[in-house]
């Protein structure tokens, strides 16, 4: 279809317009907004679309607001053969007019008018194809939607060389996938319409087999049954037989029970005889016994006999033996006691020399704890009056000190009166007279008031002065205080005081040392002890010496005593020891002569034995014989032996008896025959058990209807499989359809997919450089651009280039078309994306496009085709 | 003296080619045309009814199907003697030794367990010979007859189940009744009537027209002659004159077509269409020859149509004996074109092949056709 001519008349704000396009080549139809571009496309797709007696709003919308005028459109199209104008006016005086130029002149109007049109475009454009290569205003980025045109489908097969498909085989293609989507999920696996029956045939199957070894069981159990029932009537029959031989054994036994009993009496009786035999052999032998015995006992007698007869001589030699070491004993014992008397004078003596040196030095000991106890109680005496003690002296010679400092104080103040005697003088100082030799002199110190004498002579009043008074005072109270203290001590002065303090430390010391000193004297003995053993041994040294014999004398001293002690002890250690071998050699004499006389009262013991027993023998052996004779007891035996050796032949004859009669043989068998009765009857019972378990479980199957309800489940399971191998049929017949449908047309589709893509490359490479490949969807959709080796899905691509190849892919799809009569490539504003260079080489691609196609361009920015070779120029002014 | 011969009523018998509701109406039908020849034997006059073996399908049927049985009998007007047959033998299992028959057995029912004589009516005895296992190894009829003294007088009436040797197709089946014996003892009147059962065609063995197959009462399967029946006998020492009785209500039918085109389609269609009492019907077609996509969609449109109507109709083995060869007339006129051509023309080639892809590839095909109508 190529549109020529467009005239518009009341069409919203367009009083009237008309544009002419270029059939082939590029009409660039330039205009500010709202200069009525939108309008022609708009205008158009009504004159196509709709009657002209439509009352849609969005129509109505088309007519002017300040004019009461339908919208009108006319246009010049050609359409295959067709040439035509065609004419609508809405919503005021609808019309519609339709002249036909070619291929034959028509002129129709109204609904015919309009029908026609529908007729041709039907004929001869694929409509859906002609909206799809129209970018509206807005419409840029949207992919074109190609692939649901069958014209481009046609075109492309015969590009391809195919045939071309129509709507038909979509719509076919439809079916056969909803016909395998009953059977099949989208995924391919089997439908419900099919694994439901499955599932049934398979549970039906499950049941069928459940009874059948129902069913199986039950006529084994009848199947037993009746083998049972047979088995039973055999086991019966020969159970009776069993019982008949059973019988027949016993009697056979009971022969053999009456050989048995005589055998046990022959048994018996041979038991018998040679129980006799072995008394009257037992009678002979002790006969024989007593003989020997008898014989033996006599021998013994004599020979005892002559054995002591021959011991009378040795025997004497024994007893003197015996008395001459008896006479050694008593003179060896006669020596050893004169030895050990005088061995104990001697040691008694030394014994009292021992003694009496020990009490002498005992009562040294005591004497010297009796001084030391003497000395302290003296000193304790003198200790009790001397009151001179350490304290005592101290305070004295205190006193003495201040006493002689105050004297001498008192000198010092004192009036001294030196006195020189010419002549011998008779003195008298205060009344005591100090008679003076010629040329002596001597001194009075005044202290108040001294009277000098000389009787007859002359007195002299010597008066100290006042100076003297004071220290004559101290002298005198410290003088008191000296006097004072001696006379608490009981001494007179200071020097007796320190005589008597001396006195009374040497007290102390004795009292002190008295214990030592007694201890030191009785070292590890008491008092008492001591004088306990000075008790003891006062009478013992005073007793021995006139107790002792007198025929020694009383050694002089303790070693002499020692001496001679030790010596006669050692002659009566050796007489002693003499004395013992003596009786030793005594005691063996002793022994001999003892054990002679013991052997000979055994001997003299035994032979009264031997001879009682020598009589008792002979008189039993008597006294049996008088009972019965040797050749009596001979005779009995013989008979004993011949009855027994009868009974062995009787006994042995009873055993062949048995023998013959096969009594081993017939108790086997008849054991053995009840045994297997038993065993008969055992099984009959076995079997009567088992029937009477199988009767009661085929009551309890046996109503079950089992076989009934097999037949049932088999018959349902066949429909049932029946069913499921028809629905297996058509899945399978739907999904091979669908398969090879899909296979036709996905590779229809691939083969008209490669024409599209190599001029979408042809023309694409204008814009996007020789490296340009595309990707086309069996759809027609564009999937990737690759440039320069980078793939960038179609997506992922800028606005700009996403339009550019849309609008591309159109170009590509009027050029492919045109042989049909083509379409016009229609942009309503596009190419807003692309910047000045892509809008140059945009330029050049539509110029190329022009070459083949109708192109129109709507635009109100005239640069933006400025670079499109060879367009015409439509310019719109408001 | 009259009574009735019946045998082989296989109560509870299923028949898998039925669908549910059929065997429901099957099985109703089989225990009416048992009732239906008790009132019979009732309205002729007949003392007694004998029926000759396998009166159930099975010794374990469903309980229900023995409770319905005996009350069904219980109700009849006439002493009914019922003989183990080898569908029902007297073994350990047996639906007669059952607690539920033997306590609910009404008193004119009898069941023949021994060969020992029974007084039927004044001067009627009966012989049975009945199965004690589903294999004897022995002519059970010749063995209950050799233990037969000859009758004083009374009428003698053997019941017997089995195939007569001469009837037999295995030659060596020693539970085969020996014909020859069993007319020796009619003929030295031993017995005077054989009343037979297992075959399900009513049957005259012999030639003294008194060794009979009453066959079954209600048909079983396509190859039986004639079943549907009960014999009504008329029978003493010098004569025995047999009538049989129509009761059943089902038909087998086996039809076999070999089919080549349009007009063979139409005579399967003319068949079928003119079968009477078509929910009784059990139709077995066997179908051979070749036919195109639109001729085989024809016929199955048929079938199914017939399946809804006949109690039952059997499927074939298709594939192998009727082929199916898709012509260009099949495609013709669908005018598919583009990738809808190249797949039809695809699985035209596997359609020609042979093998189950080849199957598959002619169902596709028929299914292609189907849809591309449907798009039309």
């Amino acid at each position: 279809m190529k549109v020529r001519r467009i005239r518009l008349r009341n069409w919203r704000g367009v009083d009237e317009r008309e544009v002419h396009f270029t059939p082939t080549g590029v009409t660039v139809v330039e205009g500010p907004n709202e200069a009525g571009k939108t309008s022609l496309l708009e205008a158009l797709d009504y004159l196509l679309d709709e009657p002209e007696s439509t009352a849609k709003a969005k129509v109505k919308a088309a007519k002017p607001v300040h004019r009461d005028e339908g919208p009108e459109v006319e246009a010049d199209l050609e359409a295959g053969p067709y040439e035509f104008t065609y004419r609508k006016r809405f919503v005021r005086k609808p019309l519609a007019e339709l002249t036909v130029r070619a291929p034959r002149p028509e002129s129709l109007t109204g609904r015919e008018a309009h029908d026609r049109v529908r007729a041709i475009l039907e004929e001869t454009t694929d409509l859906a194809l002609w909206k799809a290569l129209r970018i509206d205003q807005g419409d840029g980025l949207v992919p074109a939607k190609l692939g649901s045109g069958t014209w481009l489908g046609a075109a492309l097969e015969r590009a391809a060389g195919g045939t071309a498909p129509d709507d038909r085989e979509e719509t076919l293609f439809g079916a056969a996938e909803k016909e395998y989507l009953r059977w099949w999920t989208p995924s391919g696996k089997e439908g419900r319409e099919q694994t439901e029956p499955a599932d049934r045939v398979t549970a039906l199957t499950a049941e069928v087999a459940k009874l059948r070894e129902e069913l199986g069981r039950i006529e084994a159990d009848v199947a037993r049954a009746a083998d049972l029932a047979r088995e039973y009537a055999t086991l019966s029959l020969a159970a009776a037989d069993l019982k008949r031989a059973a019988a027949a054994h016993d009697s056979a036994l009971q022969r053999i029970q009456g050989l048995r009993l005589r055998k046990a009496e022959c048994e018996k009786e041979r038991a018998l005889a040679e129980a006799t035999l072995r008394n009257a052999e037992s009678a002979a032998a002790e006969r024989a016994r007593l003989v020997v015995e008898t014989e033996v006992a006599a021998a013994e007698v004599a020979d005892l006999e002559k054995s002591r007869s021959d011991a009378a001589p040795e025997s004497e030699a024994r007893l003197n033996a015996l008395a001459e070491a008896q006479a050694a004993v008593m003179a060896f014992a006669a020596a050893a006691g004169q030895a050990a008397a005088l061995a104990a004078v001697r040691e008694r003596d030394f014994e009292f020399r021992r003694d009496e040196l020990d009490l002498a030095q005992l009562r040294e000991r005591l004497a010297r704890i009796v001084v030391a106890e003497t000395e302290a109680d003296a000193a304790a005496k003198a200790l009790a009056t001397n009151l001179v003690d350490e304290a005592a002296l101290q305070t004295i010679r205190r006193a003495r000190e201040e006493f002689v400092r105050a004297q001498a104080a008192a000198d010092a103040a004192r009036t001294t009166v030196r006195v020189s005697a010419e002549s011998a003088v008779d003195l008298r100082v205060d009344g005591i007279a100090s008679p003076l030799a010629p040329g002596e002199r001597c001194e009075v110190a005044v202290l108040g008031a001294s009277r000098l004498e000389l009787p007859g002579v002359a007195s002299f009043e010597v008066v100290a002065g006042a100076g003297a008074a004071a220290p004559r005072k101290t002298l005198d109270e410290k003088r008191e205080r000296l006097r004072d203290a001696c006379a608490t001590a009981g001494i007179k002065d200071l020097d007796d005081a320190e005589r008597a303090h001396a006195a009374r430390k040497e007290s102390e010391r004795v009292v002190a040392a008295r214990d030592a000193r007694v201890q030191e004297n009785l070292r590890d003995l008491s008092r008492d002890t001591l004088e306990r053993k000075m008790a003891n041994l006062v009478p013992r040294v005073d007793a021995w010496p006139r107790e002792r014999p007198v025929e020694t004398a009383l050694p002089t001293d303790f070693d002499a005593a020692q001496t001679a002690a030790r010596e006669t002890k050692s002659a009566a250690v050796g007489a002693a020891k003499e004395l013992r071998a003596a009786e030793e050699a005594r005691d063996a004499a002793r022994k001999v002569r003892d054990d002679a006389s013991a052997q000979l009262s055994r001997t003299e013991g035994r032979l009264g034995v031997l001879r009682d027993q020598a009589t008792r023998r002979a008189d039993a052996l008597a006294a049996t014989r008088a009972t019965s004779s040797d050749e009596q007891l001979a005779t009995g035996r013989d008979a004993a032996a011949a009855k027994l050796a009868a009974a062995d032949v009787a006994l042995r004859g009873a055993q062949k008896d048995l023998n013959d009669a096969g009594a081993d043989t017939l108790e086997t068998l008849a054991a053995n025959a009840r045994a297997v009765a038993e065993q008969a009857v055992r099984k009959l019972r076995t079997v009567e058990d088992e029937r009477t378990a199988l009767s009661a479980r085929l009551d309890a199957t046996g109503e079950s209807g089992v076989g009934e309800r097999l037949s049932a489940k088999e018959a349902e399971l066949d429909h049932a499989g029946r069913d499921l191998a028809g629905r297996h049929a058509k899945s399978a017949a739907a999904k091979l359809l669908v398969e090879t449908l899909r296979t036709a047309r996905d590779e229809a589709r691939a083969r008209y997919v490669a024409p599209f893509r190599d001029r979408i490359e042809h023309l694409g490479k204008v814009v996007f450089g020789p490296s340009l490949r595309i990707e086309v969807a069996d759809d027609l959709s564009l999937v990737s651009r690759t440039v320069d080796d980078r793939t960038v899905p179609f997506d992922s691509l800028s606005g700009g280039a996403r339009e550019q190849l849309g609008l591309i892919a159109r170009l590509a799809c009027a050029g492919i078309v045109e042989g049909q009569g083509g379409l016009p490539v229609v942009l309503d504003d596009a190419l807003g994306f692309s910047d000045p260079r892509r809008l140059e080489e945009m330029g050049a691609l539509l110029a190329l496009a022009g070459r083949k196609s109708q192109v129109i361009l709507l635009t109100c920015f005239p640069d933006r085709y400025r670079h499109v070779g060879g367009a015409t120029v439509v310019r719109m002014t408001g | 003296m009259r009574f009735l011969h019946t045998a082989d009523w296989q109560l509870g018998m299923t028949r898998r080619f039925l669908g549910a509701a059929a065997q429901a109406r099957f099985t109703d039908d089989r225990l009416a045309a048992v009732r239906d020849a008790l009132e019979l034997a009732r309205r002729e006059g007949c003392v007694f009814a004998v029926v000759s073996g396998d009166v159930f399908e099975t010794n374990h049927v469903d309980r229900q199907t023995v409770v319905r049985a005996l009350d069904m009998l219980g109700a009849a007007k006439v002493p009914v003697f019922l003989l183990p047959g080898n569908h029902d033998p007297l073994d350990a299992g047996s639906v007669w030794l059952q607690r539920t028959f033997r306590e609910r057995r009404p008193p004119n029912v009898t069941v023949l367990d021994s060969t020992l004589p029974i007084e039927a009516a004044p001067g009627v005895e009966l012989v049975g010979a009945p199965w004690p296992t589903k294999r004897p190894l022995r002519d059970l009829v010749a063995a209950a007859c050799r233990d037969l003294a000859p009758s004083t007088g009374a009428l003698r009436v053997m019941v017997g189940h089995g195939c007569v040797d001469t009837l037999s197709p295995e030659r060596d089946d020693a539970a085969a009744i020996s014909l020859a014996s069993a007319e020796t003892a009619i003929r030295e009147g031993r017995i005077h009537y054989l009343a037979l059962g297992d075959r399900h065609s009513l049957t005259d063995v012999g030639e003294t027209g008194r060794i009979r197959y009453a066959g079954a009462p209600e048909a079983t399967d396509y190859d039986e002659k004639a079943p549907g029946h009960v014999l009504v006998v008329d029978l003493d020492a010098d004569s025995c004159r047999v009538t049989p009785h129509r009761v059943g209500r089902w038909t087998f039918l086996l039809h076999e077509a070999d089919l080549a085109g349009d007009t063979d389609v139409d005579q399967v269609e003319a068949l079928l269409g003119a079968l009477a009492a078509k929910d009784r019907m059990i139709v077995k077609l066997t179908l051979r020859g070749v036919l195109t996509l639109r001729q085989q969609a024809r016929l199955d449109d048929i079938l199914a149509h017939a399946r809804d109507l006949l109690g039952a109709l059997e499927e074939w083995e298709r594939h192998t004996d009727l082929v199916v060869r898709p012509d260009d007339d099949d495609f013709s006129d669908l005018g598919l074109s583009g990738f809808a051509q190249t797949a039809s023309e695809r699985l035209r080639a596997l359609a020609a092949a042979d093998g189950a892809e080849a199957v598959a590839a002619r169902d596709a095909l028929g299914l292609l056709v189907r849809l591309a109508r449907l798009a039309e």
